[in-house]
């Protein structure tokens, strides 16, 4: 589904990125955990076609697509969702204009009809369960006044609207309590299937004892330095990276 | 220069022998004024030197103007006046019964003027107050006698004719006290004509009356307009100003409201979404003179093209006026490299125990929420379009008319 090869990306001419690869296939969910400033969001900024960020080597290949040729806008049609560490607040937008017009302008790319106002409300309650989101918050502004817990738990909301092919998680668990962590991640798990997949950017293993990654890798000054399974997260959780980065050291 | 003056204002002039004592004086104040330039700290950023070079001629009445063209099929149910050239046609008027209206004419013939005309306009130092105080003709004499809650608002088509026509427009309403009513004046042209229009409204607002007063500016030929609406409010008075500019070659709004009385409510909002070379500039005053009242001003200005915007707003808190709570705030985003805004809030306050503050801010599209929409797929057009709508809508959804707020909207 996913391929980058040998990544290099920069901001303001620092770069951060500094050969990454990475593959991920239909069904997979995979892990990126790794210290601080290791390069972490930029990857999330870079596949969501952030301008900021400029990438100076390397491919990203989507289904078959060259990723970097594609406008922030195409890469959503295209079916890649980017739940922000920080999610934006928007006053003078409701949630609700925000998503019909985002899942409206995602069907259009796929050449599909928009919904009507029927069957996007329909649609709209049915998600809204899933994630336990309130319906009131729907007719507020986008993220405006929200709690950090209830910004998050939109985005996820947002992710069971718009149905992506490839989901990464930007920080999603930091700052969120034990129940909104579950909340967050049994929505996750509910809207799991063999034809999407997940990348999971975090600090913690926390969260992959809710959400069980099928890979786990440790990203280290803009590279990938070690990929294991699930029992590599508890690993980090207790032993900390110096070892990875040991480990890399003498490797290389 | 002298020469060409006299010239502009000499247009106006008329012959009549019986000119009442406030005309004469205005007419007097006039021989030492002169059209405001640059050098003029209120007129620094908004230049009339194109006023000058052109050759007007007085504005006719129209006999084969056709209003209805402009009607608004948004806006049904309201009660309906028409100007063109600041004539009133008033083969379109529809108005309620409860009221008083007459035209200018009428009003100062039988002497209902008396105590309203310039009662508190500044003529010895303005230039265009003198002028329209002088020799302005054409206007209405509205008054809402007490008690009187109007139904629907009261819709003012006001609409141009001719090229190089100039005209003057005097208005006055009277609100007393505990009556309530609601004012909607659109300013339209779709034409390509050239126009100097002078409008000056006074407007008093009585013990416990209210009145929202609202503008929409949209008028896309060569307009010069100067526009200064003139408020005076009593006590426990409520008086709500909406103006919303949308095109302009040249237009000045000045709008100063005079607090005369405790417990009063002032609130100001303004949006102005501008393209081309519109240039619009908004004077604003408020004027706290007693104490207790509460004044909120919210201006919000979008700049595309090389349009150019002018805010500045003055609060006075006067050394009577304590307990007063008086708050501004100027908002802007510039959509080009070639747009403009000048701002400058303009705070006295000479009473110790209030509460006032006042802020204004300028800057780009917000990036950031920018890329936040179009990662979730929706296109840098429409995510443009959506935030200029979320920006305009914190004014939009004060106005006090529904009809109006999907109109402003639509026009976006």
């Amino acid at each position: 589904m996913l391929k980058i090869e040998n990544l290099h990306a920069q901001i303001d001419n620092k770069p951060i990125l500094k050969g990454l690869n990475l593959e991920i296939r239909a069904g997979e969910v995979h892990a990126i955990m790794g210290p601080n400033g290791s390069g972490k969001s930029t990857l999330a900024s870079v596949l969501a076609g952030k301008e900021a960020y400029e990438v100076t080597e390397g491919s990203i290949t989507f289904l078959g697509k060259n990723l970097l040729e594609l406008a922030p806008e195409e890469r959503a049609g295209e079916g890649i969702f980017l739940a922000f560490q920080h999610p934006i607040e928007i006053p003078g937008v409701t949630t609700t204009n925000f998503l019909k017009t985002a899942l409206n302008e995602i069907r259009k790319y796929r050449g599909l009809e928009p919904l009507d106002a029927i069957q996007f409300l329909k649609l709209l309650k049915e998600k809204a369960k899933i994630l336990q989101i309130d319906e009131s918050l729907m007719k507020r502004s986008l993220n405006e006044g929200f709690s950090g817990g209830e910004k998050k738990r939109n985005e996820i909301f947002q992710m069971a609207m718009l149905e992506p092919r490839l989901a990464i998680l930007d920080e999603t668990d930091s700052g969120l309590d034990i129940d909104a962590l579950r909340i967050v991640a049994e929505g996750v798990n509910k809207l799991r299937n063999p034809q999407n997949a997940f990348l999971i950017i975090t600090h913690f293993q926390r969260i992959l004892e809710y959400i069980q990654p099928d890979f786990v890798h440790v990203l280290y000054e803009g590279k990938i330095i070690k990929s294991a399974g699930k029992e590599l997260a508890k690993e980090l959780e207790t032993k900390g990276y110096d070892w990875v980065k040991a480990e890399a050291v003498a490797g290389a | 220069m002298v020469a060409t003056e006299k010239k502009f204002q000499d247009t106006f002039f008329t012959t009549e022998s019986e000119k009442s004592e406030i005309r004469q004086k205005a007419i007097h104040f006039l021989e030492h004024l002169q059209i405001p330039t640059p050098k003029n700290e209120e007129w620094k950023y908004t230049n009339l030197k194109g006023l000058q070079n052109e050759i007007w001629v007085l504005a006719q009445n129209p006999t084969d103007f056709h209003a209805e063209q402009y009607f608004l099929a948004d806006l049904p149910d309201t009660y309906l006046m028409v100007f063109v050239n600041g004539f009133w046609q008033e083969k379109y008027s529809v108005l309620p019964t409860n009221i008083e209206l007459c035209s200018l004419s009428e009003a100062e013939k039988e002497g209902k003027l008396q105590n309203f005309f310039a009662k508190k306009l500044n003529l010895d130092k303005d230039y265009f107050n003198a002028l329209n105080t002088a020799f302005a003709k054409n206007g209405y004499f509205l008054r809402i006698p007490a008690k009187v809650v109007l139904d629907k608002p009261l819709l003012i088509y006001h609409l141009s004719s001719g090229d190089k026509v100039s005209y003057l427009q005097r208005n006055f309403i009277i609100a007393e006290s505990h009556s309530e009513s609601t004012i909607i004046n659109l300013y339209l042209s779709e034409a390509e004509n050239t126009v100097f229009a002078n409008e000056v409204t006074e407007i008093f607002v009585a013990e416990n009356a209210r009145l929202s007063y609202c503008k929409v500016q949209n008028e896309k030929n060569k307009i010069y307009r100067v526009d200064t609406t003139q408020v005076e409010q009593l006590a426990n008075s409520y008086f709500g100003s909406y103006t919303f500019s949308l095109a302009g070659h040249i237009v000045r709004n000045n709008l100063n409201v005079l607090i005369e009385g405790e417990y009063c409510e002032t609130l100001m909002y303004g949006l102005s979404f501008l393209k081309g070379k519109s240039h619009i500039d908004h004077h604003t005053l408020v004027d706290h003179r007693k104490p207790n009242s509460y004044s909120n001003e919210l201006y919000k200005g979008i700049f595309a093209e090389s349009s150019t915007g002018v805010f500045n707003g003055k609060i006075y808190v006067r050394p009577e006026a304590q307990k007063t709570n008086a708050y501004q705030q100027n908002r802007n985003v510039l959509l080009s490299e070639q747009a403009s805004i000048y701002t400058k809030p303009q705070l006295e306050i000479w009473a110790d125990d209030v509460k006032c503050s006042h802020g204004a801010t300028t800057g780009k599209l917000d990036e950031a929420a920018l890329f936040y929409l179009r990662s979730r797929g929706i296109s840098e057009t429409i995510a443009r379009n959506l935030l200029l709508k979320a920006f305009a809508q914190e004014v939009i959804e004060k106005t006090p008319f529904e009809p109006l707020q999907e109109y402003i909207s639509n026009l976006l």
